[in-house]
This record gives C-alpha cells, structure tokens and sequence, in this order.
C-alpha cells in the first residue's frame, strides 16, 4: 500500500540488516531480517489478512503489533495460536494461517457472518438442544469448526523445557521508562534487583519514535552501573501469586521468582474504539503503527485518518507524517475544545481537527473508507455531516488504560476517578508505577519513588527518597481524564456489527441483549457472552466492556468495575507450565547392571525399574515350584524401628499384635488408615539382642511404592505420641533377594554356615549370619509359597550375594526369576497386593484379612473404624476365583491378564471388579482374585465378568489355590 | 500455593518441600475445614525430613506460627 516514490523506511531497531533470512507462508518464501517479526516481514510483503475470526470467520489484519490481541494468530512449525506481530522469524520456519478452511484469503466458514442471526449472545445455551436425536450431528460439526489451531497430537520431540527458580529483593516487571527508574532507585539504595522485560531489548516505548533517542541512551548506560541490577529481556511476567511468586517465561524456560518487593510497570494500552465493522484489516492502534515501522521497520498504510479522544491523536498524527504517512483527517470524539485545547495542538497549530465520531469501516477484506459524522450537543447524530474519507489506514489512538492485569492478580484495587483508573496501593510488598498505576505522565518520577519506597520496606534506606517524593508530589496536576459519556463507545446498534470483544466476536448489540437478559452483572455478563474469555483475555475489550455495561446499566464505570483476573496475564505454553514435570526420576536396584545384561524385560513399579521376566515367565514359575529360584526385592522399602518404644509403635501401627514377637521372629503385619482402610502390609522381624537395643530392634519390609509414605507414617506417630524411638529409613541402604523354591536350603546351606535345618531356623524366623562371606539379615518368609528365604544385605554387596547364590545353585537349575513369574506365583497362594487388589475403599475386613484385626489392643490405628465397620459387616469381599471351562479357551494363556479392571456384572449392573487374573501353570487353570458383593462370596456361586463386550462366567474359589494347608512353606 | 512455611529447622521454604499432613484434631475427629486458623501438621520431605506443626489462616494461607510436632505450644 506505500504510495509510489515514498522513501522506505530505515530498518526497524529490533531488526539486523545485515541478516537476511527466507520463510515460508502456506507455500509462499517470504523475505525477513532477524530480529523482526513473523507478521512485520509478513505485512511488508503485502499479507494483509493475518487471521479468521473465531465466530463470524471475519478477515482480521494486524492490529496492536505487541502481543495483546488475538488478530494476528497463527501456526508456527506446527505450534498453533503463535503471536505472529511479536513472534521473531526464523531461517525456514512454516507458517500457515489457522481457522480458516480453504485458505486465509478464501473462507468458506465465512458463512457464519451471514447467519449470524441464528447465533445470538449466549447461542450455545440456546441452540442444539431440540430435538435431542440432532445433537450427534451437529457436536460431529461444531466440534470440527470450534477452536483456533490444530494440536498435533502425536506430539513432538522437541519440548525442551526447563524450569529455573529466582530469588530478588526486588523484581520489576516491564522495562519501560518506568521499569528502568524504579530498578535504579532500588539498586541506589541497596536492594539487589532483577528487571524482567518482555521485549528483545529495554526501553518500552522510549524504543519507538526515536532509535537512537539520547535519554533512553542515558537511561540504559546509568542501569548497566549498578551490579545489583539483573536484566532478563525476552521474559513475560505471567502470574502474580501468593508469597510475592512471579510466574515468567524466558522463551521455553518457566521462571518462578520470589521476590521480597514487586514492582509492576508494565505500562498502558491503548482502548480501541467500538464502530460497525471496527475490526477489519487496515484498522491498526496507533503504537501498533508505530512499534511496526520504528521496530521492525515496515509502513501501514499510505493515507491515514486517525481517531483520537486524547491528546495523544496529536502525535499520532505528527509520527504519521514522520513515517510519510498522509494523514487525510484528525477525528477527535470529544465534545469541543478536545484537542484544540491541548498542549500540543499549540506546538503543532497546522494540524486540520475534524470533531465527530467514525460510524463504520467500509471494505470486505481490507480497509477502503470510513463514514463520519459530527455529534450534536445533546450526543445525537447530525446526520447532514455525514461524509465518507477514502483511506487504507485507521489509526485508533484511544485513551489509554493501565496494562494492569498482574496488579490485579496480586490483589491491588483500582479506582475510577477523573475518568481515569488509578491504583490504590494497599498491598504490602506489591507496587504499581507508570502507566500500569494509570499514571499517563511523570511515569519516570513515579518510577523513582516506587523503587526507593519498595527498597526502604526491605530495609534500605534510600538517599533520595526525600527527593524522589518531592519530585512526584511537585508534579503538575493532570487536567481531568473523559467524562464517562465520552469514554463509552456511542455505537449505533442498528448499525450491523460493533465489536466489543474481538476474541469472541461479541458486537455491542450481543451485550445490549444479554444485559436485558438480565446478565447485568459484569462477571455473569462476561460469563454468558464470553466477552474477555478469548485469547487476549480483555486486554482489548476490558474498557470498553465496562464502559458498555456501565452505560446500558446507568451506572458509573467504577461501580461496574473489572472482571476478575487471574492468571494467565499473556499466553503461556502448557509444555513450560509442565517443565517441572518432564523428569521423571529413575530408581536402580543395586542389581540392575545385572538384570540388564542377563537380557531382563522392564517394568516400571513407582520410580523403580523392575525386572519383568527373564524371557519366559511361565517356566520361571515351574522352577521355582520344583526346584528353587531366586528374585531381586531390593525395591521392597526397609525400615528400622529402634528404642524402648519401638514395639509399642509397632503396636499402634499395624492392626495385628507384636509385643508378644519374640527376639529372631518375623511377623506378616497389616496397616490401617484411621479410616479403616488398607493402608500397607508387609513383613517386621524383631532382630537379636545386642547390648544398646536389648531387643528393641525391628526390621520392616513395606510395599515398593508406599516405603517413604510408611517411613512418614512411622515418624508421624512417633512424634505425635512422643514415643522413645528412632525410625530409619534404610530402603537404598540395603539389597534384598529371595530364595524360593523346594531346593532353597540345599542352595542357601553352600554359602552359610548357619544352622538351616528347620527345627533351627524355622518359618517365620529371622537370624543375622554370614551369606558368601557377607552379614546378611535372612528371613525365613514365603510369599510364593514355597520353602523361602529373604536375604538383605548392603547394597554394595548386593551383586557379589547374588551372583554367589546364582552360582552355588547352578548345578541344581537353579534361575532368576522376574515380577511377573512373581505375580503368578503369590496369586496361586492367593496372597494380595496392597494398591492392586485393595484401593481406597478396601478395609481389612472385606478383603479377607479379618483374623489380623486385633481389636482387643487398646489403641491402633484405624481402631474405631474397624469396630463400626464390624457392625455393619462388609458390603464386598475380596475372593478368589476360577474361570469357568468354557470361558478359557481364548488361545494364549497370556491374555488373562486383561481381565485386571474387568467388571463383574450381575444383570447388566455393575457389582464390582477384577483386581488380579492369571492363567496358572501349576495348577493349570485361570485364577483370579475380585470384590463381589459380600452376599455372593461363597465358594461354588458362579458370577459374570464383562470383558470386551462379552460375559465370562467365573466361580468363587477358596484361597490359596495352591497348598491350602501351608506344608510347602513350613517344611 | 507459594506461600512460605518456617520450618523449625530450616528457616523459610517453599511450600513445595513440604508435604500436607492434615488437620490437628482431637482424635478420632475429622478436620473441620472451616474457614478459620487452623491448626495442621507438616513434614519437611525435601529439607529435614521432620514433622512440624503450623497454624495457618486458610482464608490468606498466612503462617501464624511453627514448631515441631509434639512440642508446641497449646
């Protein structure tokens, strides 16, 4: 659009001529320099529609050339809804339009303009719901139109996020004038300061206008003095929140600042004025004219008429000649004298002024005229002024409003006064400077005074404070902001579309309806026409909301307020919010090296790594039955219980008794919640007498996932109860193996010189003795069910234990054997696990483990529960069960295993659910364990699972499956 | 949540090292969850690894006062 024989401009200052680079644009090579925008390099090379808006499919152009609004959105290397006026380009990136089908320039979707009649406000609760039978049809639709961009789902493999945590005294967001002044007052004072600032380099607006503008020179150079300032650019404060938390991403790292005072300068914006058709490529705000060609050094139009209602409409007007923009008309909306009388005017007196206000923007895809017209006093149309101005470039120079969604956030009150919002600050630790406090001048003074305020509150003393106070209070008194009337867009709701909110396509006639609705709150007003719900989350249709509501309501805009803001203030990816959880820490077994190169398969149990199998986790289960086979249970969590009290926390602790265990026994023990809840189980030994513990010594085994919350339990109660124990948490400190199978002894007496025979270390004994030259803590415990040994000795020895054991057993077959060989195995003994056959809800009492509730101790945990839970009697059991014949012959053995999570069914209601299913080597049949209804869990009643659509039957089964009697176990 | 909790040992952390250890009632009471100064137990996961008690306005998430589990002041 530059009009022929106009000189270009110099290169914008965030813009480096001497780096060249090419894009893409759906298919088309577009010319950039570093540093510049995605949509500045785009605009010079004559795109003129940018987006699709999200309703009406309306053409949209670039309109605020900073980040705040939703116009200029599009896909970037596949990452949808990227700020493209602000987005730097780079060598080869993809860019394609988004929410626009065919193309950006050819929407059919554009359609929905035309029937937008049957769209009103609040559509969605109103439409699609008769007749009933059509909603499929149309979610299939809706559900394909809604949105912006497209997700790649499958995902890509460059999420690089990381997250980093600050400390400052002092954290000043936004690098402006005032940014600048406040963190060198601070600095001035003492204070260590770190500056966060959104744009590539510091300045704010002191970089537009001017390149290389002398103050903002001497501004930069008197900040680099100070070493206690700390600058981060290219960061965006997003989140303001509890503890003085700044939420801030520097590209794709996540900042987490906590800082002792927060000062926000995060400046104004300019409100855009509300006219039929008032968003339409060729409508730009002013300092979205201006940030595009002084940095990034591309011309919006050829002729420009600007509309102003404050005195800034004066300088846009001078910059536009400044960039040899022809200005065709200077409109000012208020009421005489306006811009007449202002300061400026006098510098600039050959300036034309049109008083009026602008009715419509004519043009289908890109700006080509405005109709105007004069206001009579009483503010109604004069009709006769009516004329229309040919031009390619509105510039909107609207009052500005404070930028001040993180004060909000963080608790600081605006008021309306003046026609103008300013801070109350009432915060402690929060401070609002410059524009974002509603300050239009003196933002620098402001600025000072802040900074040596927010220094003296952490103890600074501040030499200038005096001085920076004086300063500001001498400062000249402000001539009053607009009146409401002025301020409140006048739109002509007959007049077609005048939009409030860009976002959501909502036009001042959607508000006027909702509000006679009755939504005329400004929160449920928000709510039911989704006005500030978009992208841009009210930066640009805040004011004038309120102004609108205020106006149909009769009420002063201050009286109607704000809707709430939350975080977050500027878009933020959800892979930088997620950087903290991208690493997943791993935990290794002291035999993991092992594992791995005996061709192990993984599995993953919490953090630990766990071998699955050894290849063939069926023949892992014979061996182990008929001869003997050893597995790694280091993940098993470990802790010691040491001290005069350390039975009596035991006995608090587990459901069942241990002050009756003897010195060199082991006992299996059950936690509960105070609930009454399945909490964890496992095995405790009291170990030998030694001088110091004189038998006050307890090992306990917890379950691999619960070992810290038990360690944490422990503790708890320890504390609490004031008890005269230690508990130590020894879950890394020790290897663990067992043992197991019919031929343990015979392997485990090559390497021992302990006494094995069973009178002198019978089931359930625990004993310290030598293992291949090691102390080892040995556990005679079976819960496989055969003759079993557990062996704990110190991780750095783990391996040297094991690989002994392995080959002290070699000769008699003796095998490795995984988690699943494991699984198989405690299933036929019919042994649960706490997690997998118990959940939330599961008391000792339906699952089977009745006879450990010792409710003659005086005090456990889960005590009183389990005395009202025993007078209601379970609802639901845990019990075993057998598939029936018929149901099992489904190929592989293997696929048992999907049963875990089936339902259990009982005409076509849901009663309750498998928890574990396997297919049993040893006794040949399909085992399962599952919670049925208490009144079914008799041995022989036959019940249905649902799996896969299809019913199976299964019959209850008494547990264990396999030697009922315990025999193997003892002998 | 990001306020600080001063842990007995530690000084002032994060919230994040600590791990909510519920309400300190009466046994075998539930928490009252009311919107008041409540009086809670904490555990120090990722710093000393003990038990702290703290009285907190659930209101503002302000931290009245801290002492170790078992030894605080009524």
């Amino acid at each position: 659009m530059t009009v022929p024989g106009t000189p270009p401009l110099p290169p914008g200052c965030f813009t480096d001529p001497a780096r060249p680079l090419t894009f893409t644009f759906e298919g088309r090579t577009i010319p950039a320099l570093e540093g510049q925008s995605i949509g500045a390099a785009l605009y010079a090379a004559g795109v003129r529609i940018f987006s699709r808006s999200f309703k009406y499919h309306r053409p949209r152009g670039l309109f605020c050339v900073s980040g705040d609004c939703p116009n200029c959105l599009m896909q970037v290397d596949g990452r949808p809804n990227v700020r493209t006026c602000i987005e730097p380009a780079r060598p080869g990136q993809v860019v394609m339009g988004q929410n626009a089908w065919p193309s950006l320039n050819f929407d059919m979707l554009r359609v929905f303009d035309a029937m937008s009649s049957f769209l009103p406000v609040g559509f969605y609760y109103k439409r699609f719901h008769k007749p009933r039978w059509l909603w499929p049809i149309f979610e299939r639709v809706v559900r394909h139109i809604a949105g912006l961009g497209r997700i790649d789902v499958l995902g890509r493999p460059d999420l690089e996020t990381e997250v980093e945590h600050l400390h400052a005294e002092v954290c000043v967001i936004g690098g402006g004038l005032t940014g600048m002044a406040a963190a060198a007052a601070a600095a001035e004072a003492g204070a260590d300061v770190l500056l966060l600032e959104r744009q590539p380099r510091l300045g704010g607006r002191l970089s537009e206008g001017d390149e290389d503008s002398p103050y903002l020179k001497k501004q930069v150079a008197a900040l680099k003095t100070y070493s206690r300032i700390r600058v981060l650019c290219n960061t965006h404060g997003f989140g303001l929140y509890e503890g003085n938390v700044v939420g801030a991403f520097h590209e794709r790292t996540l900042l987490k600042v906590r800082a002792g005072q927060i000062i926000v300068c995060t400046g104004s914006r300019e409100r855009p004025f509300v006219f039929q058709n008032n968003d339409l490529p060729g409508i730009f705000l002013w300092r979205g004219v201006r940030r595009l060609a002084d940095l990034y050094g591309v011309r919006a139009g050829g002729r420009a008429v600007v509309l102003t209602d404050n005195d800034e409409g004066i300088l846009a007007a001078v910059g536009l000649r400044q960039l040899r923009i022809e200005v065709v008309a200077l409109i000012d909306c208020r009421p005489s004298p306006g811009l007449r009388g202002s300061e400026a005017f006098a510098q600039f007196p050959g300036l034309k002024i049109s008083r009026g206000v602008v009715l419509s923007a004519r043009g289908s895809k890109h700006l080509k005229a405005v109709r105007i017209a004069r206001e009579n006093e009483d503010g109604t149309l004069d009709r006769a002024s009516e004329q229309e101005i040919a031009c390619d470039l509105l510039c909107m120079a609207g009052e500005p409003v404070p930028a001040n969604e993180l004060l909000l956030q963080g608790g600081m009150r605006f008021r309306h006064e003046g026609g103008r919002w300013g801070a109350e600050r009432r915060v402690p630790g929060l401070w609002a400077a410059g524009g974002a406090a509603g300050t239009c001048r003196h933002a620098g003074q402001e600025g000072f005074l802040r900074g040596a305020e927010a220094a003296a509150a952490l103890g600074y003393p501040s030499p200038s404070l005096d001085k920076y106070r004086g300063e500001w209070e001498a400062r000249p008194a402000l001539a009053l902001g607009h009146s409401q009337a002025a301020l409140s867009p006048q739109p002509q709701e007959r007049d077609g579309k005048c939009f409030v909110c860009f976002c959501e396509d909502v036009t001042a006639k959607d508000v006027k309806q909702a509000v006679a609705e009755g939504f005329d709150h400004i929160e449920t007003l928000k709510r039911y026409s989704t006005i500030g719900m978009g992208p841009c989350q009210g930066k640009m249709c805040g004011q004038n909301f309120s102004a609108t509501c205020a106006r149909l309501t009769g009420r002063d805009i201050g009286a109607v307020g704000t809707t709430t803001a939350r975080p977050p203030a500027v878009p933020v990816e959800l892979a930088v919010l997620a950087a903290e959880r991208r690493h997943h820490p791993v935990r290794r077994t002291p035999l993991h090296h092992w594992h791995q190169a005996a061709g192990a398969t993984w599995l993953d149990v919490g953090q630990w790594k766990r071998p699955e199998s050894y290849g063939d986790p069926t023949a892992e289960v014979r061996t182990v039955r008929s001869g003997v086979g050893l597995i790694d249970v280091s993940t098993l969590g470990k802790i010691e219980v040491v001290g005069p009290d350390a039975a009596e926390l035991l006995e608090r602790i587990y459901i069942n008794a241990w002050a009756d265990l003897r010195v060199g026994r082991a006992r299996y023990g059950v936690m509960c919640t105070e609930e009454g809840i399945v909490f964890d189980d496992g095995v405790a030994a009291r170990l030998q007498a030694r001088s110091a513990s004189e038998g006050n010594h307890f090992y306990l085994t917890a379950t691999t996932g619960n070992a810290e919350a038990v360690f944490q339990w422990l503790e708890l109660w320890r504390t609490t109860w004031r008890l005269n124990a230690v508990v130590l948490n020894r879950t890394s400190a020790f290897a663990a193996m067992n043992l197991a199978g019919p031929r343990s002894r015979e392997v485990l007496g090559r390497l021992t010189g302990l006494d094995l025979s069973p009178a002198a270390f019978p089931y359930l004994a625990a004993r310290e003795a030598e293992v291949a030259g090691v102390p080892c803590r040995l556990l005679r415990i079976g819960f496989v069910g055969e003759l079993g040994y557990e062996i704990h000795c110190s991780s750095t020895h783990g391996q040297h234990v094991w690989e002994s054991i392995l080959e002290a057993g070699a000769d008699i077959g003796l095998k490795p054997f995984g988690v699943e060989a494991q699984r198989i195995l405690r299933l036929e003994k019919g042994h649960l696990i706490v997690g997998q056959d118990t959940d939330a809800l599961s008391s000792p009492l339906g699952a089977g483990l009745e006879r450990m509730v010792k409710l003659s101790k005086p005090l456990f945990h889960g005590r009183e529960a389990l005395l009202r839970l025993k007078e209601m009697a379970p609802r639901a059991r845990l019990v075993g069960f057998h598939l029936s014949e018929g149901a099992t012959r489904r190929g592989e053995n293997n696929w048992a295993r999907e049963l875990e999570g089936c339902q259990v069914v009982e005409q076509g209601r849901s009663v309750g659910r498998v928890t574990s299913a396997r297919y049993s080597p040893t006794l040949a049949k399909y085992l399962g364990l599952a919670w049925i209804p208490a009144a079914r869990a008799t041995a022989g009643i036959e019940f249905l699972i649902r799996c896969d659509g299809a019913d199976l039957t299964a019959s209850v089964a008494p547990v264990p499956f396999y030697d009922p009697e315990g025999q193997r176990l003892k002998n | 949540m990001s306020f600080l909790l001063r842990c007995p040992n530690c000084g002032p952390r994060d919230v994040a090292e600590f791990r909510y250890g519920g309400q300190i009632v009466p046994q075998p009471a539930v928490g009252s969850n009311l919107p008041e100064v409540q009086h809670e137990r904490w555990y120090h996961r990722y710093g000393c690894r003990r038990w702290l008690a703290a009285r907190r306005d659930v209101r503002t998430n302000e931290v009245l006062q801290t002492a170790w589990l078992g030894e605080e002041s009524p």
